[in-house]
């Protein structure tokens, strides 16, 4: 019943913040004249390095090598800029104590989101936008030494907010962004990994049977702080040092606190 | 400038990581105080150990935090979690296993079985072996008799009934699953594809959901598979003390069909799924989070009892007989 009202208010608030940012006034009027959109497919690939604590699996924190790749579609207007984008972050989280057990979880996280941006004022080169995002990211991870061997999985349903600040110096563009989420559901397990060995339907419906949506604010947040460069063709070559934390929050039972600090090469290929 | 400041905000929020993860302090009271806080809230045989946990922890929790190494420690926290008595339950460090030692006293000091005897005189030199099934037959021809020793060895349905039908002329099959210490748990399901079962009540089971002992998710009925052209011919399962885990399921399933016969010694139990957690030290800790129900909700976790009690009889044994397997044959003879 929680679950279907703060859905409900998923919408209500997401209908608002779009509305709102529609009357927000423009600072720039001469923009305000109708343009056809820059298209962009938008590519990105990084690696860095994770950090991962699943407190229903185990109390210890865990860091290892993490890789992303995104792919998704990006249209620029002078005051506008919507875009849809598949991610995915996969990590791998080696034992920080060697002389103890094993515990070599590998786990992936794919999320699709879809963004909007209004451009809410302009100063020289200096430009800032807000907007919103709708995004959806799903988590499976494998642990083979746990249990005899476990795996798990989690999805988070979130609204965020975002906010760019980007600044223009010839063909190149700075840009500073983060991205945080006031409205978030998580759908997690009570218990937070399958013992495989006794993995049957009947033991699975069980196990199922605990996971659970949960309503919650701030589980997740993003920043990313980079530079571009316009080709010639009006494509983007940028790089990008960006920074993202899943969290079920600090009070849950089995609280899950997933991060991953990339540097991203980006390639923007233009469409039009 | 002041625009500039938006950079170290982001720096900020991108450390903000640090403020909800917090390292985990790697003491011998930090592992102690998890494993017994996980055992207490999420533990679901409490009912039927009759453990004063509360107490456990007052008793143990000084000497764990005055041990003076990781053996020593183990030893502690192991004895702790022994008085569970539960073979699902044990404590994995690098250098050891703790386990149950109750559970192995019952499995091993109980033995209804001579594998000599059976492996010489009753599988013989000419025994034939299909998924994991050792096989042949006894008396004529007239029972086909299965061994079984594990449900870590996959049998599928169609496997089965290739045994069966290798002899036609079987009035009825022995599975015998003595000292079968258990393992997957869809093995049970692949056996029962064979079986007639009409989808009677087989068990009700439930996972526990909450941090008090009786914090239970709703029960789920599982019930038997319906099966198209079944083996209908008798059959006589044999138990015994060290029949653990998914044998001891298998044993429960069969008390709810009619052709078959629970012959030996009471099982060694352990009708709660596992799930299993790490320590603050590294170390894993496993434990039962389900509980498991006869129709009649009675909880057979301290073992499912046989339809016939059979003793292996040592004279039998010196004779090159088993007389469990003896009376099976009986049983299916007429």
């Amino acid at each position: 019943m929680y679950a279907r009202r703060y859905k409900k208010n998923l919408k209500v608030c997401t209908m608002a913040l779009v509305f709102s940012l529609l009357w927000l006034p423009s600072q720039a009027g001469g923009d305000t004249v109708r343009r056809a959109a820059d298209c962009y497919i938008v590519t990105g690939y990084g690696v860095g390095y994770s950090v991962f604590c699943d407190q229903g699996t185990s109390p210890l924190v865990y860091r290892g090598p993490a890789a992303a790749a995104s792919l998704g579609f990006e249209a620029d207007w002078p005051l506008w800029r919507m875009s849809v984008e598949v991610d995915f972050v996969g990590g791998t989280y080696i034992n920080r104590f060697q002389k103890k057990l094993n515990f070599n979880n590998i786990g992936g996280v794919l999320g699709l989101n879809a963004s909007v941006m209004r451009r809410v004022s302009q100063s020289g080169r200096w430009s800032f936008w807000g907007g919103v995002e709708l995004a959806d990211f799903a988590g499976l991870r494998h642990n083979p030494s746990l249990n005899n061997s476990s795996t798990t999985f989690d999805n988070f349903a979130l609204l965020n907010l975002c906010g760019r600040v980007e600044y223009t110096i010839g063909r190149w563009r700075f840009h500073a962004e983060a991205e945080v989420s006031p409205l978030a559901f998580s759908f997690r397990p009570g218990y937070a990994f399958i013992d495989n060995h006794s993995a049957t339907n009947e033991a699975d419906k069980l196990l199922l049977d605990n996971y659970k949506w949960q309503a919650g604010a701030f589980d997740f947040f993003s920043t990313d702080i980079g530079v571009s460069l316009e080709l010639k063709g009006g494509n983007l070559l940028g790089l990008s040092y960006i920074w993202g934390m899943l969290t079920t929050g600090a009070s849950s039972d089995n609280r899950l606190v997933e991060a991953a600090h990339l540097l991203v090469i980006s390639f923007n290929f233009k469409l039009n | 400038m002041r625009k500039l400041l938006i950079i170290p905000f982001i720096l900020v929020l991108a450390s903000c990581e640090k403020l909800l993860i917090e390292e985990t302090e790697y003491s011998n009271l930090a592992t102690f105080d998890y494993l017994w806080e996980t055992i207490d809230r999420e533990y679901s045989l409490f009912d039927v150990k009759n453990v004063d946990w509360q107490a456990i922890h007052s008793q143990y929790r000084h000497r764990a935090d005055t041990s003076s190494n990781d053996i020593e420690l183990f030893e502690i926290l192991a004895d702790m979690l022994n008085l569970l008595d539960d073979g699902h339950v044990n404590l994995i460090s690098t250098f050891d296993v703790s386990r149950s030692e109750e559970t192995f006293l019952r499995s091993y000091g109980r033995q209804n079985i001579d594998i000599p005897t059976v492996a010489l005189n009753y599988l013989g030199s000419d025994y034939h072996s299909t998924g994991g099934m050792a096989y042949n037959t006894l008396r004529d021809g007239k029972v086909l008799y299965i061994r079984y020793s594990s449900f870590s060895n996959n049998i599928s349905p169609s496997q089965l009934r290739f045994i069966i039908k290798r002899y036609p002329n079987a009035k009825g099959l022995i599975l015998d699953m003595r000292q079968n210490g258990g393992g997957y748990i869809n093995n049970i399901w692949n056996i029962l594809n064979v079986m007639p079962g009409q989808g009677q009540l087989l068990y009700r089971t439930q996972i526990k959901s909450g941090p008090s002992h009786d914090d239970f998710a709703p029960v789920e009925a599982v019930t038997a598979p319906e099966v198209d052209n079944p083996y209908t011919g008798k059959v006589v399962l044999l138990i015994d003390r060290g029949s653990y885990s998914a044998t001891s399921f298998f044993a429960l399933c069969c008390r709810s069909y009619d052709n078959i016969t629970l012959v030996g010694d009471t099982t060694g139990g352990g009708l709660g799924l596992p799930k299993g957690r790490q320590l603050p030290n590294g170390w894993y800790v496993r434990y039962s989070v389900t509980r498991t129900l006869a129709p009649d909700g009675t909880n057979f976790e301290n073992g499912v009892p046989p339809d016939e009690v059979v003793v292996l009889d040592p004279l039998s044994t010196a004779a090159g007989k088993d007389n469990v397997i003896e009376r099976a044959c009986d049983i299916i003879e007429n």
